[in-house]
């Protein structure tokens, strides 16, 4: 029986997947019968399904790097928003596709990688390493160096944007983490994070072996530095990658692996198994929900996560500060 | 003494450079008769409202920053940090939806969400202040935002200007009510100046002085509240500048650790400069000077941090 329960929780967490992944599909902006989207208007169905499988695989990044990047930090607090990993990537993408007005979908997505992997170098300068502070120490302070990364990032960013005309029309929803309506050469970057989520499996052992320790994982055979460039550089492939096609989307990284965590226990790579369906789900009911509430009008979706993200990030403080014995009254 | 001088005549500078500048400058004899004038829309219509209104917001962020700052002797727990700014926000996006007066909102929600973290983090620590803080700030400005797209589109215009903290609808009507809660906050703290002194030296300190401590942290938090919620209801939610304002003011003065004046006029100086900078650098578009606080105010948290670190290196 034992074995069984893992098997049925990843039925139960796909099929889950898969009735968003139908609602989606079949309740939107424009509310028609399922007959007419069928049969009548191809252009819904396929706009649709686009969107449905950008949502699916932009979830599904950023839950798994931003559960690779709690495990690689030992912070449950480490995820690519708020570390401001995404906050990076946005601003490169946008200050490439200002300056560089030709550049090619696949361009912006390289630039979209490449800041990311700036703001977590950041990131690991400023919170990251030290072994005197502590782990009261890294769990504030990396909460902290994310916020001054985002800010001083999304500032730049949105004086880029709101300079330019061209880019506010392009950008200015992109940037609060809308999917986008229409196919705009995304198809490299969703084939980068396929590739990407397919590599991450692999990567799962070598990394529960580094949560050990460094001495236990060199004794096994696996280098622990190459481990951590690993991990860092899948991280930051799968953030600037979804950046590159919704923009940044806040806290996704942070409440589906807590929740992720809370149903596989200690074991990473069932953690990641149930990741992948869990952040997909969550974030196209986000787009869903996004569509339905305010028709004929759009909320985007990284405002409807950022709404859960912040309750999230809450609580997932109370459980990781727990109050002294001698609280003061 | 001398460098205690340079903050107001820094700002008197700034102020001065802020009704002088923008898309035609004017001289010295021409802002005089600017200012003589009443009937001078581009003085009483535009600047004067707008350079009252960032001078006060930002005295009072400062002066709610050092306080905060003082009372929890902990130099990142600011308003604008730990979500005040952001409830302040929620609040008046809400009143503003449904007809209620702004002030009460912003108020309501500035004190809501300092209720909020003081509860959630009660006996868990300084960390815990900060962290539930930004949970809150980050909760409280995404209802907001989700809020306004239900909005009409006139309120929705107008709130969206505000939200990104931008002075360019400043009014006589704002500034009178700013003005009010800063003085009234002032004569507060220069009543209490000495007891307010104390609160970096920490609670026994303070206990053994007989100072009674739970009157003393409902004093404070009531004044943050205040300030924050009119210098939000004023110019919107502006971050860093109750954040950078006091450590900068210590920097500059060499004052003692509370330093809550030198902290309310570099809070001034901070916001004055920071919108005369915005005029200048977009005259064309409508450029949020909370963008510009934002470019200020983030590098010196980055710098924060890494000094921080290499202390805890030694």
């Amino acid at each position: 029986m034992a074995s069984l329960r893992p098997f049925l929780m990843y039925l139960f967490l796909w099929s889950l997947c898969g009735l968003v992944f139908l609602c989606a599909l079949r309740f939107g902006t424009a509310q028609i019968s399922t007959a007419a989207l069928f049969h009548g208007e191809a252009g819904v169905l396929s706009g649709r399904g686009f969107r449905a499988v950008c949502a699916l695989a932009v979830g599904a990044a950023l839950a798994v790097s931003g559960l690779m990047l709690q495990s690689l930090t030992g912070n449950p607090l480490a995820d690519p928003g708020i570390t401001g990993i995404n906050a990076g990537a946005a601003l490169v993408a946008v200050a490439i596709a200002q300056f560089v007005p030709q550049a090619s979908a696949v361009l912006l997505m390289l630039s979209a990688i490449a800041g990311a992997g700036l703001a977590g170098l950041v990131l690991w300068f400023l919170a990251g390493g030290a072994a005197s502070l502590g782990s009261e120490g890294i769990a504030l302070r990396l909460p902290l160096a994310g916020l001054a990364i985002q800010a001083l990032c999304l500032s730049l960013a949105m004086m880029l944007i709101l300079t330019d005309a061209q880019s506010q029309a392009r950008y200015l929803h992109w940037i609060s983490g809308a999917i986008p309506p229409v196919p705009r050469g995304e198809t490299a970057a969703l084939l980068t994070i396929c590739g990407a989520l397919v590599v991450g499996v692999f990567l799962c052992n070598r990394l529960s072996l580094l949560t050990l320790g460094a001495d236990q994982s060199r004794s096994l055979g696996r280098n622990p530095r190459l481990t951590v460039s690993l991990t860092l550089a899948l991280v930051t492939v799968l953030s600037g990658a979804s950046v590159a096609i919704v923009g940044p989307v806040p806290f996704l990284g942070l409440l589906v692996p807590f929740v992720a965590r809370g149903l596989a226990g200690s074991e990473l790579r069932r953690a990641y198994g149930y990741c992948v369906p869990l952040g997909a789900a969550a974030l196209m009911a986000s787009d869903l929900a996004g569509r339905v509430i305010v028709r004929p009008g759009e909320i985007d979706a990284g405002l409807i996560v950022a709404l859960f993200g912040g309750v999230g990030l809450i609580v997932v403080l109370t459980r990781l500060l727990p109050r002294s014995a001698q609280a003061r009254p | 003494m001398r460098r205690a001088a340079a903050l107001p005549v820094l700002l008197a500078v700034l102020v001065w450079l802020a009704l002088a500048g923008g898309r035609n400058w004017l001289g010295p004899a021409a802002l005089v008769q600017a200012l003589l004038d009443r009937q001078d829309f581009l003085m009483y219509g535009l600047r004067l409202p707008r350079v009252l209104i960032a001078t006060g917001a930002g005295m009072a962020l400062g002066m709610a920053g050092a306080l905060m700052q003082g009372l929890t002797r902990n130099p990142l727990a600011t308003p604008d940090i730990i979500g005040l700014t952001q409830g302040a926000g929620l609040g008046f996006t809400i009143a503003l939806l449904f007809g209620l007066p702004l002030v009460a909102g912003a108020a309501c929600g500035a004190a809501l969400s300092m209720f909020a973290v003081a509860i959630l983090a009660r006996g868990r620590g300084v960390l815990a202040f900060v962290l539930f803080g930004l949970g809150v700030g980050a909760t409280a400005a995404a209802t907001t935002t989700v809020l306004l797209v239900f909005a009409p589109e006139a309120k929705t215009v107008r709130a969206m200007i505000w939200l990104s903290g931008s002075l360019s609808n400043a009014d006589f009507e704002t500034a009178r009510w700013l003005w009010l809660v800063l003085l009234a906050s002032g004569g507060l703290v220069a009543v209490r100046a000495h007891r307010l002194g104390l609160l970096w030296l920490g609670d026994d300190v303070m206990a053994a002085l007989g100072v009674d401590l739970l009157r003393m942290r409902f004093l404070v938090l009531g004044l943050v509240t205040a300030l924050t919620a009119a210098s939000t209801l004023a110019v919107g939610p502006i971050g860093f500048v109750a954040f950078v304002a006091a450590p900068l003011a210590r920097a500059v003065t060499g004052a003692e650790a509370p330093a809550i004046w030198p902290a309310a006029l570099t809070g001034g100086c901070l916001l004055v400069g920071a919108d005369l900078m915005a005029r200048l650098v977009a005259s064309v578009a409508v450029f949020p000077t909370g963008l510009i606080m934002g470019l200020i105010g983030a590098p010196y948290l980055i710098f924060f941090l890494w000094r921080d670190r290499q202390e805890a290196r030694l």
